[in-house]
């Protein structure tokens, strides 16, 4: 190796480093916060305390709110997975001009900063004398999320050959037969995953819930609520857990989505 | 030839007058492209029918429609007697084998050959019998726990042919199924598919672009021009016989005379063509029509001893092209006519063959075919 090359080596390996610690810093310094034995996140570390973290399971509110979330994400998860598999499903099936006007059309709601979204849902359920509550959360977040669902379910549908279903209509399954016998366990790997990317989105999400949430809080809007206070362990603690959530979530959707080339048991 | 056509009608003849599928002025368009326009077909019980064509002929559109995968814009298509085209295909006796075999990847080869027998409320015991002795009959009995993508080609198309063929249909529908295999492995499922159709004793109809698979395969060629059909008749027929130029030139190398009919004698019709007279084979035509004298290249008789006799010319030999069993050679006779040979690479007369050298070919009256000449064969003319 010449000397030019070894320096060019060492160049980027810091480059990375520093592109790494820009990236990661943050959280880290976060976890190591809600573990550290002192009312201020300030250095150096006083102690390790886990004390934060009980707090956290002690505290009605942000265990009120981790329910409501949970209760949210769930419901968007199912509500936007089925609805996104089945409008993927029929854009498949549909003509090269639909496709070309429909498929834009229904991503927009992905593509609209989610401050609009939250606005233009609020002035919905005004319009419709609706009630702010979760139900109307959901509501919102379920129109965040399935643009994603048809998103990750057509790239698996352009890979499967039209043929198989016709072979199956051919063979005596009627329509409903095709979705629950083929259609469904080839998109398997497409249809989990991104439902866990429902799930994540909607448990992450905080400006959409802002505007669509009547008196009820999830635990993203709860943290919200608490920095007016100033960043405490306790934020630290409930932020640390969840990312841990999140992120083998997203960690998993991946692998769902990836997997399956090749069906075996 | 009259062998072989023999040995193929194993039905006897009373089948064979029997159409079970009849086609009739079917129409089919997608969009402002017209696929199918105005078919009207009898296809016979227990043939091996083969709808052959170049791509974009409507010869798989024609297929899907007999098994239900399309619906006719206009016509009825009647199986056994019933009109089926509001039918679903559960409620044909049609079954498909596609191109790209269409299995199930997530399922075994057991439970894909057991599918469409699951669709009709067969009991267990009873599917697990006939997928087992289906399995047995295409020799597939020890992969029956695979998955398709452990497979190979043929043996995933076997397994396609299978889960049709279980279902005990009356009609097969085969599209290009042997078009994603390799050379060898194709002449051998070909050997398979015919033997398949015999001992089923059902009727197959086999939609492929390769002239050569189906005037090999098949009792009945249906060959398809822009949606319509061109020429139905067996592969001697076809190829023999051809009605006219697109058959003709689409089944293999032809040779053209263009000529007006002069005579109608006992052994055929006297032709004048810019070579000279020669007296041709063809269906009816009358003194004073234009005519195209066709002639494949293995007909052709080369170096005949006198350069004089009837049916004759006098030609140069322009390009010799050796092909392994044979030779390809390009003669230009009078007038420019060009004549196509192929000769035995071993036959004597191979020694004569040499470019720029002038021989006496022979076009044998049964072999030189008349067809009509279409109306700007000229135009058209020049050498392919």
């Amino acid at each position: 190796m010449t000397r030019e090359q070894g320096i060019g080596t060492l160049a980027l390996a810091v480059w990375t480093a520093l592109v790494v610690l820009f990236l990661l810093l943050p959280l880290f310094v976060i976890v190591a916060f809600s573990f550290n034995d002192s009312d201020f996140p300030s250095f150096p570390m006083r102690g390790l305390t886990l004390k934060w973290y009980w707090r956290f399971l002690e505290s009605d509110e942000l265990l009120a709110a981790l329910w409501n979330s949970t209760l949210v994400a769930f419901a968007t998860m199912v509500l936007a997975t089925t609805f996104g598999t089945l409008a993927a499903i029929g854009l498949a099936r549909s003509g090269a001009r639909t496709q070309k006007f429909m498929r834009p059309l229904l991503s927009t709601p992905m593509m609209t900063p989610r401050l609009v979204v939250g606005i233009a849902l609020l002035n919905m359920f005004n319009l419709l004398s609706m009630q702010l509550s979760l139900l109307t959360v959901i509501v919102g977040h379920t129109v965040v999320a399935v643009p994603y669902v048809i998103l990750v379910v057509s790239a698996r549908l352009v890979g499967l050959d039209p043929r198989i279903e016709e072979a199956a209509a051919d063979l005596g399954a009627t329509r409903t037969r095709v979705l629950i016998d083929i259609l469904l366990p080839l998109l398997r790997p497409a249809v989990l995953g991104s439902a866990l990317i429902a799930f994540t989105l909607s448990f992450d999400e905080v400006v959409v819930t802002f505007f669509t949430t009547g008196t009820e809080n999830t635990l993203p809007t709860t943290i919200w609520a608490m920095l007016r206070y100033g960043i405490t362990p306790e934020i630290n603690a409930v932020s640390t857990l969840t990312m841990i959530a999140t992120v083998a979530l997203a960690l998993g959707a991946e692998v769902m989505i990836r997997s399956g080339g090749v069906h075996r048991r | 030839m009259t062998i072989l056509a023999g040995k193929i009608e194993p039905m006897g003849t009373m089948t064979a007058e029997h159409s079970l599928i009849e086609i009739d002025r079917v129409r089919k368009s997608f969009g402002a492209h017209t696929a199918i326009d105005n078919v009207s077909l009898a296809l016979g019980e227990g043939h091996f029918v083969t709808l052959l064509g170049p791509s974009g002929c409507g010869k798989t559109t024609l297929l899907r429609m007999i098994g239900g995968l399309e619906t006719p814009n206009s016509g009825s298509i009647r199986i056994a007697g019933t009109p089926v085209e509001s039918f679903s295909p559960i409620d044909r006796p049609t079954r498909m084998v596609f191109q790209s075999y269409a299995l199930f990847p997530h399922m075994t080869v057991e439970k894909n050959v057991a599918y469409g027998l699951q669709r009709r409320r067969i009991p267990d015991a009873e599917i697990k019998a006939k997928v087992a002795a289906q399995l047995d009959v295409v020799g597939l009995s020890e992969k029956a726990k695979s998955y398709p993508s452990e497979l190979s080609g043929g043996q995933q198309q076997r397994v396609a042919l299978a889960r049709a063929l279980v279902t005990k249909p009356r009609v097969l529908l085969l599209d290009e199924p042997l078009a994603a295999l390799d050379l060898k492995l194709r002449q051998r499922m070909q050997a398979e598919l015919k033997s398949l159709q015999r001992s089923a004793a059902i009727t197959f109809v086999y939609v492929t672009h390769d002239q050569h698979e189906a005037l090999g395969l098949s009792d009945r060629v249906v060959v398809m021009e822009k949606g319509r059909v061109a020429q139905r008749g067996t592969p001697a027929e076809i190829y023999h016989r051809p009605a006219n130029r697109y058959v003709a030139e689409f089944v293999g190398d032809i040779s053209i005379l263009d000529g007006t009919v002069r005579t109608i004698e006992d052994g055929g019709a006297r032709i004048e063509t810019p070579a000279g007279m020669f007296v041709a084979s063809g269906p009816t035509v009358r003194s004073g029509d234009k005519v195209h004298a066709i002639i494949r290249p293995e007909s052709v008789r080369v170096a005949v001893a006198s350069g004089d006799g009837a049916n004759t010319l006098r030609a140069t030999v322009e390009s010799a092209t050796f092909r392994g069993a044979d030779m390809l050679v390009e003669f230009r006779g009078p007038a420019d006519v060009r004549i196509q040979t192929s000769i035995s690479s071993t036959a004597p007369e191979a020694a004569a063959i040499i470019p720029g050298h002038t021989i006496t070919l022979e076009l044998p009256a049964t072999a030189l075919w008349l067809i009509p000449a279409e109306r700007n064969s000229n135009a058209s003319e020049s050498s392919p």
